[in-house]
This record gives structure tokens, C-alpha cells and sequence, in this order.
């Protein structure tokens, strides 16, 4: 079972092996239980509660989360992208204070929306091509999470543990803030599968400044273990590269993989902080750690 | 400095350096590493601000500029100086080494290190993050310096440091935000920690797109207005292009160049300015001492909470052993085996307990001449006391260690000690076992001293100096309770052979006293065993140097400056001495007059939608909220 954890994000189907790392998860958080730090086995608990329950709730959706500091254009790529005008643009800031969901396609969101507890959502109906090729997508407009509203920043941590697909917005004045990436995307590099960075409002740049900002942006990105993560050049004001975001995410869609690859990066990060934990210094596979304890009760069930 | 008295308010400051200067808080509490900062922060901001402010109050105005990356410092900092004096760029952040930018008549003040001390200057461009660009520049007023200092938020943890550093050592903050920053939380800090300490801030509101003039401004100077800086005047400038030279229309910053130079010319207001900030800075530090010596407070609470736990759990051995070697729990297996060996066979023991009397007639015609056993005896309570000894001491630094483990304090103690706290030192048993041998040579010592002042001189020399001695060992370890009965068991009959041996040899009352002082000697030299052990644990508490004195030097400190202080600051060498400097503090904390610069009536604000120049947005923010 060793190297297990690194080969799930390499499988073609990560959802086939999540249920056996989830099992293996919760049997080494009981193992654990009052012998390791509480705080690598509460995570490792709430990891495994919280794949149950969005397992539980509809396998075939794909939530995926606009996020952002504030002014960088979270609510305009929204509207842009959905071409409605559900989200409030404005100039004073912070202008979104409550995540907003607006979900495509015939099948209801309505359970999903109600675990992620979102209650200003939007079903949209809109023209059949599009809508079919983005089919399954419920896509969320977060509030910042660098303004001094503290109920934002608390909002955003709480959705982006949740949601299973985080799309990040920076714009070329805030890329760089510590606050995006030293509270989340540092923290998050495990994740790389499932995210992808917008760099909004380049139409106020020239195209050799784009080339630079965007150089600089993957050279931080990549000095955070986050190179994998996509970054595409986008402006909500211009329409450019709407299209392309909407390419990446129908693919996402349709390949109903996302939630999946998320809880599996989530079983991974989680395993490994409870291997530390529990007094390895390099980090081993959780399975063969407790190995030698589980063979009994193995034998007893087939 | 050299040659100058120093003030009261100066002397006492030194002394609150020098106070602040000791403390460690080297254990890993709640809000320790915070207040080690705070500690650093305010040395730091005595040696680059306020005691060179205070010997040299008439220095150039310090403005330093500071904000948020990508708010457009630089360009801003540019267009007030009206050239290229520090690099813009898209790539964020941008601001390297921090430039200062004074007029030629001014060098001499920023030449030497007379403020920040830790930073090399430099005249041309660096990279160097701990170094100051010296810029000459005459365009800037005299008497007014710009520093342009790096942003306050980005990944750069360097950048976010020497910004703090730099903005703590500023007369005047230049705070730039832009339109998209304006409700960030991390300026917002900065915002608040300068409100609270009354520094002298203005802010600009940089890069606002012409639609967002009529709501964004406003809306910022009602933020202000609700966190302490309504006093504090704010300029707003329009997004515009920047010429080829990278500058901003001049029309966008004339308001701020203009409000500068008329700051920078009148004596008075710029006083006022520089007395405010430095006079809120004192009065912050001076609330930092108590503070700290809380944090010190808590550091000696837990230090000695440590302290005495280890100590409880040595105490605790000694008692145990002291116990152990007098109720008789050492009289078994191999010291009973040798005991009865010594005394003959078994059945004269067994036989013990009903015929007492009898019995020690029979057992002074078995004993007479030195009985063959008694170095094996010897041994035996040797081996005996040894083990309970190790047993104790094991268990003493077992106990220890877990009372330390069970906070993270003493956790970290134990990560950081050379030596393994959880059980006895490496060379304890051989210790122990030489404080036994010392005991038994002083037993033996004391029955020989005795036997020689003896009437019954030749029963002592039947038995020999080594048969007594371990007779009176065996009668310390059933000591409790003095005399002991036959019902108390095999080990109290076997003490109660010892002391009838003894009885015969040196009378009831004289083996009482023997045996008490034997006793007292064993306890006393177990004790000085453990406190070795113990003074492993002390030594690791009294290295931490934290200590007493610390948080009463910084209380002490601490109110000195503030009676100090409210003595007034030193004036300026223009300034009205008479009534001025008889204004107590608090009323010195004058508000920066905006005097020059033109001003939106508020009425019209929210109709003029094309501004296109810089305002100053002014106070009556009650009526445009």
C-alpha cells in the first residue's frame, strides 16, 4: 500500500481508490486516538466526515469557487462568465459580503447548496449549447478575504475546505499580497490538481507588462510547490479569456473528477499530517505504520 | 551626542531601553513570540526615532510613504519629487532598497547614522534590502525629507519588516492606498496601530478610476473617521496615465506637494507635527513596559510552576526513601538470607519469636568472635539500599519529566535540553553507591566510637566493629516507632534480634541514640544525592534568565518615562519656549491643519463625477456618509 497517496493523483479515475484511502483514514485516526496531537486527528476526522458527506450528496456536480481579495474582480469574471448580471459589481469596497451560487444543467443543486450553506442561489436556463457543455457546474462567487471584514475572511475559509474546484482571482495590483498566499495558497499546494489562478484586469496592462506580471506570477506560484496550477490571463471588462475559463472548467465538468481529486488531495494531506504526528519524522505511508496492529481484525473480516 | 546632557525624558527612556533590552521570554507562551516582537520593535524604534528626535528636535520633517504593493508608491513618490527617484513596476513588489529623498541644505542630518542606525546608506541604486538610497534633491522643500519605503503586504517577509521598521521611525506618515485596496485588512492595521499611538498620517487614495471619485473617497474617509483618523486629512488621486517619464500629471499630485511645502515652510506646524508623533510614540512605549513585564510576569509564574513540580517530585523520593529505609521494607530477600546466615541457622530465627529473652542468651555464645557473615551482610544492605535508591531516583525524573511534558512550556524544555531529563544522570548509581559506602564507613565509625567508651568492651570486640555496624543498620531499617514488637513480623523480628544483640552491648538508651543518629545520617546524605539530580532541572530553569528584577526595572522604567515625559518635550529652537512647552502632553497632540490645499465642498461631491485632479477630501464626512 506504500506510495498509495502519490499514486492516486496520477490514476485515471481517482474516485475508485478514494474510498479505500478514506476507509484507511479514519481506521488510523481510531489507531490514533489519545496518542497523537489533536489537532493533525481532528483535521484527519473532519477530512474523512466531510468526503462522506459530499460523496453522500451528489457524485456527478462540480462546485467550483471564484475566490479572491477584494476589488480583484471575483463578482465581474462571475457575471462575465455567466452572463447574467446576478452579482453586485461595485466600486466601494468590500463589495461582496455573501458567497452567491448560480448551477447549470437539469439536475438540482439544491442538496449540494444546502451542505455548502449557500442561500443565494440562481438556477440558470440559459441558451442549450452552452449550458450543455457546462451541464453539472455550480459555480460560486466567494467574498473576499483580505478586507477588514473578519465575517468574509471566515465565510471564504469555511468554502474553501468545501467546495471542489478553487479558482483564484488576482489581479496585477494584489498578486503578490501575503494575504492570498501565505493563509492559502501556501497551505493548499497539495492541491495543485484542483486549482486554477486568474489573473484578472490585465487590459490595464501593456502587453509587455502582461508578459512580465504573468512570468512573476508563476515564478512566485512555482516557488510555492504550485507550478502544476494553471494560470490564464483574463479580463472581465474586455471579455478576454471568458471563453478559454469556460473551456477549462466544461472539461472539468465534464470529466466529473474534481470532487473526487479534491478529497483525495484532502486524504493525502490529512495522512500525512497525522503521520507526522504520530512521531516519524519522515513522513510515511499511514498503512504500513499501522500494519502490524490491524492484521487481526483483517483476518476476521473477508 | 557626545557633550550633551542628557534630558530627564532621555535618561529615563535609555533606562526603559536598557530595561526592555533583558527581556527573553524565552518559554514558548501564549503571546510570547508576539511581545518578544514588541520588545524588539521598541528598542528598535528608540534607536531610529525617538531618541534621535529628541536630541535633535529641529532635524528635517521624515515623511515616510508607505502602502500597500501595487498602490503606487513609487510613482507617487516620483511625481512629488518631479523625477525617476524610485523604480515602478508591474512586478510586484516592487520597492527594493528604501529611498530618501531631501534637499541638498538637509544632507547633513541624513548623512551619519544619527537615525535608523541599522540601515547602510547608500547614493546610488541597491538591492540591498538593509540599506537607505540618499537622494538629493532641491525640488522638495527643505526642512522636509520623503522616504519611500517598501510595501507593507506582500509575500516579502523582508519588505513587510523594514516597512514597520520605517513607518515606526516617521514623523509623518504619507499612507497610500488605492481604490482597490482601501478596505484591506493588513493597511488597516497599520492605520489603527498609528491612530492608537496619535503619529501624525495622511492619507492618499491612489489610483481611483474616474467613476469610483464620487463614492470611493467618501466612503474611505468615513472608514477614517470610525477608527481614529478623522483628524487626518486624505487626497485622493484620479487613475490616470502616467507620462513617458512615468510620472503623474502634476495637477494630480499638486494638492500633496502643496499641503508638503506649506508643512515644510511653517515652523510652527511642522513643530506641531513632529511633537505629536513623537509624543504619542513616548507615550506608546512608555504603555509598552507594563506589558512586557506581565509577559516577564507570566514567563517567572510558569518558571517557577516548573520549578516546583520537579522539586515536589524529588521531595517525594526523599520521603519515600527515608521511609522505605526505616519500616523495614529492606529487610528481605538477600539482606534477610545474609542476616540469618550472620546470626546462624534458621531455626534460631524461627524460634524467635517465642522466646525472645531466651534466645539472646543462646545467640551471644553463637556470636562470639567475629561472626563470618558480616561483610557478606554488609553487601547485601548495600545492594539493597542501592536498588531502592536507583529505584527512587528513576522514578523522581520519570515524575519530572512527565510534569514537564504535560505543558507545552516545559515541553519545550525538554526538546531543548542536552541531557535526558526523563531519568537519572549517567553517573548517579556510581554516586549513589559511594554515598552508601560513606554511610556504612560512618556507621561503623560511630559503634567504633561508641564501643570504645563501652563498659562491655569485650562483648564489642566478640563482635566486632563490622558485626555491630550492620546489627545497627538492620535496626534503622525497622527503626519506626522506636522499639519494635515481635508481631510486627519476620522483619521486625529480625530487627528485634539486631537490637537485642546491640542491647548487650551497649545498653537500650545508647542504641537508640545510635540508631537515630545513623538514621539522620543516611537521610541527610539521600537527600544531598537527590538534590544533585534535582539541580539538573534548576539549572535549566535558571539558565532561561528570567528573573524578577526584569518586570520591576520595566514597571519602574516605564513610569519614569511617563512622569518624564509630562514634563514636556524638548522645544524647538524657534518655537515660543514660555507658554508652548507648559502645555501639558495630551493637549500637544494638535491635529494637522490642511492649510493650503483646495477642499470639495462636500455638497458638490457626489454630482462631480469627472474629477479628474487630486482632492483633498475634507472633514465634514457626516454629511457625505
Amino acid at each position: 500500500m506504500a506510495g498509495r497517496g502519490l499514486g492516486l493523483l496520477s490514476r485515471k479515475d481517482a474516485s475508485v481508490h478514494l474510498v479505500d484511502h478514506l476507509r484507511a483514514l479514519s481506521e488510523a485516526v481510531e489507531l490514533c486516538e489519545g496518542r497523537v496531537d489533536s489537532a493533525a486527528l481532528d483535521e484527519a476526522r473532519r477530512v474523512v466526515d466531510q468526503a462522506d458527506r459530499r460523496l453522500a450528496i451528489s457524485g456527478s456536480a462540480t462546485v467550483v469557487a471564484l475566490a479572491g481579495a477584494t476589488g480583484s474582480g471575483k463578482s465581474s469574471i462571475f457575471n462575465a462568465f455567466s452572463g447574467t448580471t446576478l452579482a453586485t459589481v461595485g466600486v466601494r469596497r468590500p463589495t461582496t459580503a455573501h458567497a452567491m451560487a448560480c448551477s447549470w444543467g437539469e439536475e438540482s443543486a439544491e442538496d449540494l447548496l444546502d451542505w455548502l450553506q449557500i442561500p443565494r442561489r440562481h438556477a440558470l436556463e440559459s441558451d442549450p449549447a452552452t449550458a450543455a457543455a457546462l451541464d453539472g457546474l455550480v459555480l460560486l462567487d466567494l467574498p473576499d478575504h483580505d478586507s477588514t471584514e473578519v465575517d468574509h475572511r471566515m465565510e471564504v475559509d469555511r468554502l474553501v475546505q468545501l467546495v471542489d474546484m478553487l479558482v483564484w482571482v488576482v489581479d496585477p495590483q494584489k498578486y503578490a499580497d501575503a494575504a492570498i498566499h501565505d493563509r492559502y495558497l501556501k497551505p493548499l499546494a497539495g492541491h495543485s490538481d484542483v486549482m486554477m489562478i486568474i489573473l484578472n484586469q490585465v487590459d490595464k496592462l501593456t502587453a509587455s507588462q502582461r508578459e512580465q506580471c504573468l512570468k512573476d506570477l508563476r515564478r512566485l506560484l512555482a516557488s510555492e510547490g504550485l507550478a502544476k496550477v494553471p494560470v490564464i490571463a483574463v479580463s472581465a471588462v474586455t471579455g478576454e479569456g471568458i471563453e478559454g475559463l469556460r473551456e477549462t472548467l466544461a472539461k472539468q465538468v465534464a470529466e466529473k473528477q474534481a470532487a473526487a481529486l479534491r478529497l483525495g488531495a484532502d486524504v493525502s494531506v490529512a495522512a500525512a499530517k497525522l503521520s507526522e504526528a504520530s512521531g516519524t519524522t519522515k513522513v510515511t505511508p499511514l498503512a504500513q505504520s499501522s500494519r502490524p496492529r490491524r492484521s487481526p481484525s483483517r483476518q476476521e473480516c473477508p | 551626542m557626545a557633550g550633551r546632557q542628557l534630558t530627564p525624558l532621555e535618561s529615563a527612556l535609555a533606562e526603559l531601553r536598557a530595561a526592555v533590552a533583558q527581556v527573553s521570554l524565552p518559554l514558548p507562551l501564549p503571546g510570547a513570540e508576539e511581545q518578544r516582537k514588541v520588545a524588539d520593535e521598541t528598542m528598535r524604534q528608540l534607536d531610529d526615532y525617538v531618541m534621535p528626535r529628541l536630541a535633535t528636535i529641529d532635524a528635517p520633517l521624515l515623511a515616510v510613504v508607505g502602502g500597500s504593493t501595487g498602490a503606487g508608491k513609487s510613482t507617487l513618490v516620483n511625481s512629488l519629487v518631479g523625477r525617476e527617484v524610485s523604480a515602478p513596476g508591474v512586478i510586484r513588489p516592487t520597492t527594493r532598497a528604501p529611498v530618501l529623498v531631501h534637499h541638498s541644505s538637509d544632507a547633513r542630518w541624513f548623512a551619519d547614522d544619527r537615525i535608523l542606525p541599522g540601515l547602510a546608506r547608500s547614493t546610488g541604486a541597491s538591492k540591498d534590502f538593509r540599506s537607505l538610497q540618499l537622494v538629493v534633491e532641491d525640488s522638495i522643500p527643505p526642512g522636509l525629507a520623503i522616504l519611500d519605503a517598501p510595501d507593507i503586504d506582500s509575500v516579502v517577509v523582508e519588505n513587510r519588516q523594514l516597512a514597520a521598521q520605517l513607518l515606526a521611525a516617521a514623523d509623518l506618515w504619507l499612507f497610500v492606498t488605492s481604490a482597490a485596496r482601501y478596505a484591506d485588512a493588513v493597511p488597516w492595521g497599520f492605520l489603527r496601530a498609528a491612530a492608537d499611538r496619535s503619529a501624525a498620517v495622511a492619507v492618499v487614495l491612489d489610483r481611483v478610476p474616474p467613476r469610483a471619485m464620487s463614492e470611493v473617497p467618501p466612503h474611505l474617509g468615513q472608514l477614517m473617521s470610525e477608527r481614529g483618523l478623522g483628524d487626518s486629512p486624505l487626497f485622493a488621486v484620479p487613475e490616470t496615465t502616467v507620462d513617458s517619464e512615468g510620472l503623474l500629471p502634476a495637477s494630480a499630485v499638486q494638492p500633496i506637494r502643496g499641503w508638503l511645502a506649506a508643512l515644510a515652510s511653517d515652523q510652527a506646524s511642522r513643530a506641531k507635527v513632529v511633537h505629536q508623533t513623537l509624543d504619542g510614540a513616548i507615550a506608546a512605549l512608555a504603555a509598552k513596559g507594563p506589558e512586557l513585564a506581565r509577559s516577564v510576569d507570566e514567563q517567572l509564574e510558569v518558571i517557577e510552576q516548573l520549578r516546583a513540580e520537579v522539586d515536589h517530585s524529588y521531595a517525594e523520593a526523599v520521603r519515600t526513601v527515608q521511609v522505605q529505609t526505616a519500616d523495614g521494607t529492606l529487610l528481605r530477600g538477600e539482606v534477610l538470607a545474609r542476616w540469618h546466615e550472620f546470626v546462624g541457622t534458621g531455626e534460631f530465627f524461627r524460634a524467635l519469636e517465642q522466646k525472645v529473652s531466651w534466645l539472646r542468651d543462646r545467640l551471644m555464645a553463637t556470636l562470639r568472635g567475629e561472626p563470618p557473615g558480616a561483610g557478606n551482610l554488609k553487601v547485601a544492605v548495600e545492594s539493597g539500599l542501592e536498588s531502592l535508591l536507583r529505584e527512587e531516583a528513576a522514578a523522581a525524573a520519570e515524575r519530572a519529566e512527565a510534569s514537564w511534558q504535560a505543558n507545552a512550556a516545559g515541553r519545550a524544555l525538554i526538546e531543548d535540553a542536552s541531557i535526558d531529563l526523563s531519568r537519572s544522570s549517567a553517573n548517579f548509581d556510581r554516586k549513589a553507591a559511594r554515598a552508601i559506602r560513606d554511610w556504612q564507613g560512618a556507621v561503623l565509625d560511630l559503634v567504633a566510637d561508641e564501643g570504645m567508651s563501652k563498659r562491655s568492651r569485650a562483648r564489642f570486640y566478640a563482635l566486632g566493629v563490622n558485626g555491630i555496624g550492620v546489627a545497627l543498620m538492620i535496626v534503622v531499617f525497622a527503626h519506626t516507632g522506636g522499639l519494635v514488637g515481635a508481631e510486627i513480623g519476620v522483619a521486625g523480628g529480625t530487627a528485634v534480634l539486631a537490637q537485642r544483640v546491640l542491647e548487650a552491648v551497649f545498653g537500650d538508651q545508647a542504641i537508640r541514640r545510635l540508631a537515630q543518629t545513623a538514621k539522620d545520617d543516611l537521610d541527610a546524605r539521600v537527600q544531598a544525592l537527590l538534590a544533585d539530580e534535582l539541580v539538573r532541572y534548576h539549572m535549566i530553569l535558571n539558565e532561561l534568565g528570567v528573573e524578577p528584577a526584569q518586570s520591576a526595572q520595566l514597571r519602574q522604567a516605564s513610569g519614569a518615562v511617563e512622569s518624564a515625559r509630562a514634563g514636556g518635550l524638548p522645544a524647538s529652537a524657534d518655537e515660543e519656549e514660555g507658554e508652548e512647552a507648559a502645555l501639558p502632553p495630551g493637549e500637544r497632540r494638535l491635529a494637522i491643519d490642511p492649510p493650503t490645499v483646495t477642499q470639495i465642498p462636500s455638497g458638490e461631491a457626489p454630482d462631480d463625477s469627472d474629477i479628474v485632479d487630486a482632492e483633498l477630501v475634507d472633514q465634514p464626512r457626516e454629511e457625505l456618509r
